[in-house]
């Protein structure tokens, strides 16, 4: 777990020029972004280009960084907006997109396996669901729902109106619905 | 063309965000209708069940830390990034120096209009 009041000691040092804080900064981070980078784009190739992509920028702006919104918000951000260029590029370059196999970690992991079992699978089947939706959607319900951006900083971030942030989180919530309580229990919560 | 049940389906959604203005008439629909409540219901489980996924970390690519240090370093070390530092602080420098000059000839002046040498 990331220990904030240690994020803002090397976030302060980074500002300042020091590059091994930078350094530090993203050994204790990227494992998050590259999470959210991975639910943005679904998958692993893209998830990397992502990672690289916003630490490069993270690195070219971070003395810019006024520290009016936490560190892990403003990298989110850049994140987000990062995976929609990523996601936008690979678009035109790939038919198909590939179901992930993903290898899930749970800080929180239940003792009992039964228990452990039934919450591995429901994630299971919500990472299978979001990662069937289209990009534009899915990088919407991920920031919104699960990282729970306000809809100007997704739409922002997305270069997009608000209106449609909200237009595609509804379609978004509405497919994912379908999906998890559909006839055929295909991913039934 | 939507249909109502996408429009009531939009409502609901809404209604799941807590920073979304949705008008009483809605809300006492939503209230009164047992098919807007079963969506809500279902919204809301699917959306509390998507937010467990904030702390399920999916695991990195064991090289991906090694290639980040590279590529930042690769960046520090560019040309074009000293470069760009050098034209960012050019115009400041050369403020610096002008003004230096500008009060340099002023100085000059004012001494020569004292002793009258003009």
């Amino acid at each position: 777990m990331v220990n904030p009041p240690e994020i803002a000691r090397y976030v302060e040092a980074a500002r300042r020029g020091d590059h091994e804080a930078f350094e530090q900064l993203v050994r204790l981070t990227y494992r998050d972004t590259y999470t959210l980078a991975f639910r943005l784009t679904g998958n692993e190739e893209d998830a990397r280009d992502v990672v690289q992509e916003t630490y490069l920028r993270t690195y070219r702006s971070i003395g810019r960084f006024r520290g009016d919104a936490q560190f892990s918000t403003w990298l989110y951000r850049i994140t987000a907006n990062c995976a929609a260029s990523v996601s936008a590029r690979s678009a035109r370059h790939r038919h198909a997109e590939l179901v992930p196999e993903t290898q899930v970690l749970d800080p929180r992991a239940e003792h009992d396996p039964v228990q452990h079992a039934d919450a591995a699978n429901l994630r299971l089947n919500l990472e299978a669901a979001i990662a069937e939706l289209p990009p534009r959607l899915r990088q919407v319900i991920v920031l919104r729902d699960v990282y729970e951006l306000p809809h100007d900083q997704i739409a922002a971030e997305l270069g997009i109106t608000e209106s449609a942030a909200k237009v595609r989180l509804h379609r978004a919530r509405r497919l994912l619905r379908d999906r998890l309580f559909s006839g055929d229990q295909r991913h039934a919560v | 063309m939507r249909s109502d049940s996408c429009r009531r389906r939009d409502v609901v959604s809404e209604m799941l965000d807590e920073t979304s203005v949705v008008s009483l008439a809605h809300r006492q629909h939503v209230d009164q209708c047992a098919d807007c409540r079963r969506e809500l219901d279902a919204q809301r489980t699917v959306r509390s069940s998507v937010r467990t996924l904030r702390v399920a970390a999916v695991e990195p690519p064991a090289d991906l830390l090694d290639q980040v240090y590279a590529e930042i370093r690769r960046c520090a070390a560019s040309p074009s990034r000293r470069l760009a530092r050098l034209v960012r602080v050019a115009p400041y420098v050369g403020g610096v120096l002008a003004a230096g000059a500008a009060g340099a000839v002023l100085a000059g002046r004012t001494r020569r209009t004292r002793f009258g040498i003009v």
